[in-house]
């Protein structure tokens, strides 16, 4: 499958720190593979994940979105990704549920097609009877759903998946697992981290092993 | 000390959290805000007793429409008042008499007599201005002002950046508290100066989180903002 997504010999290194926290990583996503990068706790996931939707800009190398420098697509290609950060609560801007939901959309679409989008999106995660509440009266499982409802409501192209089970109650992680497997059915391309070795049913196309900011093996 | 700041911090988040909370459409969101704003800047200009009183019926009065906000607004009262009593110390002995400068300290003829009924009236002054703001807000939320202000092109910008501080900012005063009970925690002794050191180092590590929380939370509006910030909300 033709590559989508791919990291040339990043490196990047926080403003004020003297280690890098991703040193010369390179890796290819394939169209509607799941890929996962898995490593400890402040190896570098998130960073990686970061660089990859173009939100932190590398200072070595450069990532490639359909094989083209992505710095120089945005922000005209920033509807194609998709990204769930592993904090949910950073992602509540909005007053209530429905207007979180509805933020992609309505940057992309007239407001017919969005309350359409907003409302297919909230049934697909279980999650309509939320739609009036605030998002800050929210549990952390039910804001980490309107999360990833807030960035398939835009059907974006590829899904960045940061540790997206981490602190979840069972009965959410089976919502989201079942979710994650749907979207990879309708052909999405997902990426996904995850600080342990298992992911619970999910099928990973390709692995990433990242410590110390080094990718150790990639297959 | 410390038991004192982390109570005021929690209450603080829990206030805030409260305006938050309710999302369920009210009616006459208007017309009710636009009073308590009236309300509240006609209480902080002038010293008569019978503004005071309307100001204060019409708190009651959303009191006893509202279940719960009295638990609520009693607390607000009691930050109001130990602020507004600290700050209004000085009237005590100065009076009404104007102060302005070093000069004015020293030469001043101190009026006790005047002191003491300019000090009340200053304390209700500046606890019941905020009032019907603050109780107006419980009452309809802040979703649901936010959806009427959002209809006034000129207040979007103000409204969406409004709704990002009033959600996120709980969570910076809980993150301060959890600092200061993890410093407490390793605290075998009760003195000041081990109080002070503890209180004194979380200004440091709040700036630190607060940068680092603006970063994170300024790249989750990034990744989803695709040419400009579209202030809009379902009305």
């Amino acid at each position: 499958m033709a590559i989508i997504l791919e990291v040339k010999n990043v490196t990047y290194t926080y403003p004020g720190e003297k280690e890098p926290a991703i040193k010369d990583v390179s890796l290819a996503v394939s169209e509607g593979e799941i890929t996962c990068i898995k490593g400890p706790n402040g190896s570098g996931k998130t960073t990686l994940l970061l660089v990859m939707a173009g939100l932190l800009r590398p200072e070595k190398g450069a990532v490639y979105y359909r094989g083209s420098p992505l710095i120089d697509q945005l922000p005209h290609v920033r509807s194609k990704f998709g990204i769930l950060f592993q904090n949910p609560e950073l992602m509540m801007i909005n007053p209530t549920v429905y207007d979180e939901i509805a933020y992609g959309p309505r940057q992309l679409y007239d407001e017919d097609t969005v309350h359409r989008k907003v409302t297919v999106t909230a049934r697909l995660l279980g999650i309509t009877k939320l739609l009036e509440k605030s998002t800050a009266s929210l549990s952390y499982g039910e804001k980490k759903l309107v999360a990833i409802a807030s960035i398939l409501s835009y059907d974006p192209e590829i899904l960045l998946l940061d540790e997206p089970f981490s602190n979840l109650h069972p009965s959410k992680l089976e919502t989201l697992t079942r979710i994650i497997i749907n979207q990879a059915e309708q052909g999405k391309t997902i990426v996904i981290t995850s600080p342990g070795e298992s992911l619970p049913n999910i099928r990973c196309d390709r692995t990433a092993f990242i410590e110390d900011g080094v990718l150790i093996k990639y297959s | 000390m410390n038991k004192i700041i982390s109570r005021f911090l929690r209450d603080l988040a829990e206030i805030v959290d409260r305006i938050n909370v309710d999302g369920r459409p009210r009616k006459a969101v208007v017309p009710m805000f636009t009073v308590s704003v009236i309300l509240t800047f006609l209480v902080s200009i002038m010293d008569d007793p019978r503004i005071w009183l309307v100001a204060s019926a019409y708190v009651i009065i959303l009191i006893i429409a509202s279940r719960h906000m009295l638990r609520f607004i009693s607390k607000a009262i009691l930050y109001l008042v130990f602020l507004s009593v600290i700050i209004g110390l000085p009237i005590l002995v100065t009076g009404n008499t104007s102060i302005n400068s070093i000069h004015d300290i020293v030469t001043v003829r101190y009026q006790l007599s005047t002191g003491l009924p300019e000090f009340v009236k200053f304390v209700v002054r500046v606890t019941l201005a905020p009032l019907p703001l603050i109780a107006t807000l419980y009452f309809i939320g802040w979703p649901n002002l936010a959806r009427q202000l959002y209809s006034v092109p000129l207040l979007r910008k103000i409204t969406a950046l409004t709704t990002i501080f009033i959600l996120h900012l709980p969570r910076l005063l809980r993150h301060t508290l959890s600092l200061l009970l993890a410093r407490e925690a390793r605290h075998f002794d009760n003195s000041l100066k081990r109080q002070w050191k503890s209180l004194s180092t979380v200004v440091g590590d709040l700036i630190i989180t607060s940068a680092s929380y603006s970063r994170k939370l300024q790249q989750a509006i990034e990744a989803r903002t695709f040419n400009e910030y579209p202030f809009e909300v379902r009305r």
